[in-house]
């Protein structure tokens, strides 16, 4: 019996599917195990692979360290206020990008992307000397402006392929119907677009909730979660490290999976 | 109601001309067809009359307002979209209210102007649906809907029919024409499909490459080409075109065809002036007739195809070196390859210039 080329070619490419999606699971499962492990097993050794018995004790124990809820509630706070601002500069850039033909639209395409390039260590350093001088230094203002200009790029990116994904003759119909641009906008277009503005504002989260660098430098007392976590990693028991390393990661799997559609349908266009 | 009047209008994307100083008066409560192939400006000319494209140059005029520099709204248009363009995320009673909500209108004119618009368009029952809960034909009776409830002066559509299957085209065709005696609104009609500007039609506009060639009544249009465009664009099958030459015989004016003598019949003794020079012979394939036998001033033929198409058949012969299209009835019997004579019907003949493809006034207006 000869074996089909495309059967043993599908083969290959599923088994190295398995491999890449082992390598990014792998960690996140142990990590999710651990978490959920009495804390004296943590230390066992050799460690059993799955908990004798699912065990809240090492969150808890995380949670109830000083100093975590409270960066929790920065963290809260800086995510959302990185979502009114990166939604408020970036959804209209994106809907200009979608609509207009304007000098220099390729340029600046370009130009978004080309802010990616500097580090973020670039920008943190001078940014806080700034923050000091101005009084946003250690609040949580200050980071989600450092946040929304790393959100920027992608939020424009994101933004200009929903409003692609709205057909324009909706908003021209509007329009011969009476309406001005702007009506049309808020009558149709805003309607029709809500879903996907809804998975760039999520994604704007998870990339606040996740970023430590800035949040580092700039905030002192206000610490975000992952400044905290970084913070005290090197002088926390290994429970602490697990269940912190969970928690993170959380909001990210959770978003990830509600926006997974945009962000496939966003490489759809720029590959275009 | 309103007369519309577009003068010396000019329209360029870039280095491309859509439009190219066209003007044209559309009557009041007329129904214009702008007809054309794809890409010739159609739906750029109704764009402009509409407000969502600004013309590069010239004025657009509706009843007597300069409205060149005015946004839709402020125009007193509706438009039928050819892609629909309707909400998807509103009932289709929000859709067909929607413009009069925008305008502020009450809720009990709103809702009393909803159901008429619904009942003219026999969507009484779907008022409660979302779009993506109808098929291809009912979305387009609500766009239409949508756009005759706000009782515009100007109905603007643009290949309303082209999505639809063949037999709801036809339909539809009817529906819209009964539509239009009902309300009256002066309206401008965009299509590719000729069949649908000549039943749909008060007046017809054919254009090619962002210029109106030829504006008349669809039975001109068809029977009196304006030049070969026209001739081959409008009619299926389109008008067969020969090449000749004008001869002086006797007095007589002639075209000699291949070898073969046509002698014209009185009334194109303007014709004499070309003497000597080529000319094309345009004549409709319904306009020849078949003949068993040879007779004066007919053109010996051979019978390549037969195809019945209905009451008809449509025969394709090769005859003076070129290949012809005639209509016949479908009781003569005929079969291919066989010998078979042509007579022309001269008072419907079409003369034009090979150099320009217009074609020759040779006849007196009544002649
Ligand atoms: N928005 C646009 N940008 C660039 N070119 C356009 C645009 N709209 C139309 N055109 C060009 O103008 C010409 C006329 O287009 P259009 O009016 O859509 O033709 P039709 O409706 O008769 O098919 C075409 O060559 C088309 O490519
Ligand atoms: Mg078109």
């Amino acid at each position: 019996m000869t074996v089909n080329p495309i059967r043993l070619r599908l083969i290959g490419i599923y088994l190295s599917m398995a491999l890449i999606g082992a390598w990014v699971l792998a960690p996140l499962l142990l990590v999710t195990f651990a978490t959920f492990t009495p804390p004296p097993e943590l230390y066992r050794w050799p460690k059993p692979f799955l908990p004798s018995r699912f065990s809240t004790e090492t969150l808890a124990f995380f949670l109830t360290t000083e100093g975590v809820l409270h960066s929790t509630v920065t963290s809260l706070l800086v995510g959302v206020l990185t979502i009114v601002l990166a939604m408020a500069i970036g959804a209209p850039a994106g809907y200009a990008m979608a609509r207009f033909s304007f000098w220099g639209k390729e340029g600046f395409r370009l130009a978004i992307l080309v802010t990616r390039m500097f580090p973020v260590a670039i920008l943190a350093i001078p940014l806080a000397v700034s923050f000091i001088r101005i009084g946003l230094y250690d609040t949580p203002l200050g980071v989600a402006i450092a946040h929304t200009a790393l959100a920027l790029p992608i939020v424009i990116l994101i933004t200009t392929s929903v409003f692609l994904g709205v057909p324009r003759d909706l908003e021209e119909a509007a329009i011969t119907l009476g309406c001005s641009r702007f009506q049309a906008f808020l009558k149709v277009v805003l309607p029709l677009a809500l879903p996907g503005l809804a998975a760039a504002g999520m994604f704007t989260f998870v990339l606040s909730w996740n970023e430590v660098f800035a949040a580092t430098i700039l905030t002192v007392q206000n610490r975000t979660l992952p400044a905290l976590v970084v913070y005290l990693l090197g002088l926390s028991p290994l429970n602490f490290r697990f269940a912190g390393g969970f928690f993170m990661v959380l909001p990210a799997l959770v978003v990830m999976f509600v926006i997974r559609k945009y962000l496939t349908h966003l490489w759809g266009i720029t590959i275009r | 109601m309103a007369e519309i009047r577009l003068q010396n209008v000019w329209k360029l994307f870039g280095k491309t001309i859509a439009v190219r100083d066209l003007t044209l008066t559309i009557n009041d409560g007329e129904f214009l067809v702008l007809l054309g192939p794809s890409g010739c400006g159609k739906t750029t000319t109704l764009r402009c009359i509409a407000g969502l494209e600004v013309p590069d140059r010239g004025r657009i005029i509706i009843g007597n307002r300069d409205v060149t520099d005015l946004p839709p709204a402020r125009r007193g248009i509706a438009m039928v979209f050819q892609s629909y363009a309707v909400f998807p995320h509103m009932t289709v009673f929000e859709n067909i209210a929607f413009g009069l909500r925008v305008r502020k209108f009450s809720e009990a004119e709103i809702q009393k102007r909803v159901r008429e618009a619904a009942e003219l368009l026999q969507i009484e029952e779907l008022l409660q649906r979302y779009p993506a809960q109808l098929s291809g034909g009912q979305r387009q009776r609500v766009a239409v809907a949508r756009a005759i409830v706000m009782r515009p002066e100007v109905l603007l559509m643009d290949e309303p029919l082209s999505n639809l299957d063949a037999l709801l085209r036809l339909h539809m065709r009817a529906e819209l024409k009964r539509l239009h005696l009902e309300i009256k609104s002066t309206t401008v009609y965009v299509t590719h499909d000729q069949v649908e500007a000549l039943s749909l039609g008060d007046r017809i506009a054919v254009m090619k490459d962002g210029q109106i060639i030829q504006c008349d009544v669809p039975e001109k249009v068809y029977a009196e080409p304006e030049n070969m465009f026209v001739g081959s664009f409008i009619g299926s099958p389109p008008m067969n075109f020969l090449q000749g030459k004008v001869t002086m015989a006797d007095r007589a004016v002639a075209v000699e065809m291949n070898g073969v003598r046509l002698t014209l019949p009185p009334g194109f003794e303007k014709l004499g002036e070309r003497a000597g020079s080529q000319i094309i012979v345009g004549i409709r394939p319904e306009n020849i007739e078949i003949l068993r036998e040879a007779r004066e001033n007919a053109i010996p033929a051979q019978v390549i195809v037969i195809e019945p198409i209905g009451f008809q058949r449509l025969l394709t012969l090769q005859a003076l070196g070129a290949t012809l299209k005639a209509t016949t009835q479908a009781d003569v019997t005929l079969a291919p390859g066989e010998q078979v004579w042509l007579r022309f019907d001269l008072q419907k003949i079409r003369m034009m210039d090979p150099k320009t493809g217009k074609a020759i006034p040779c006849r007196h207006p009544d002649g």
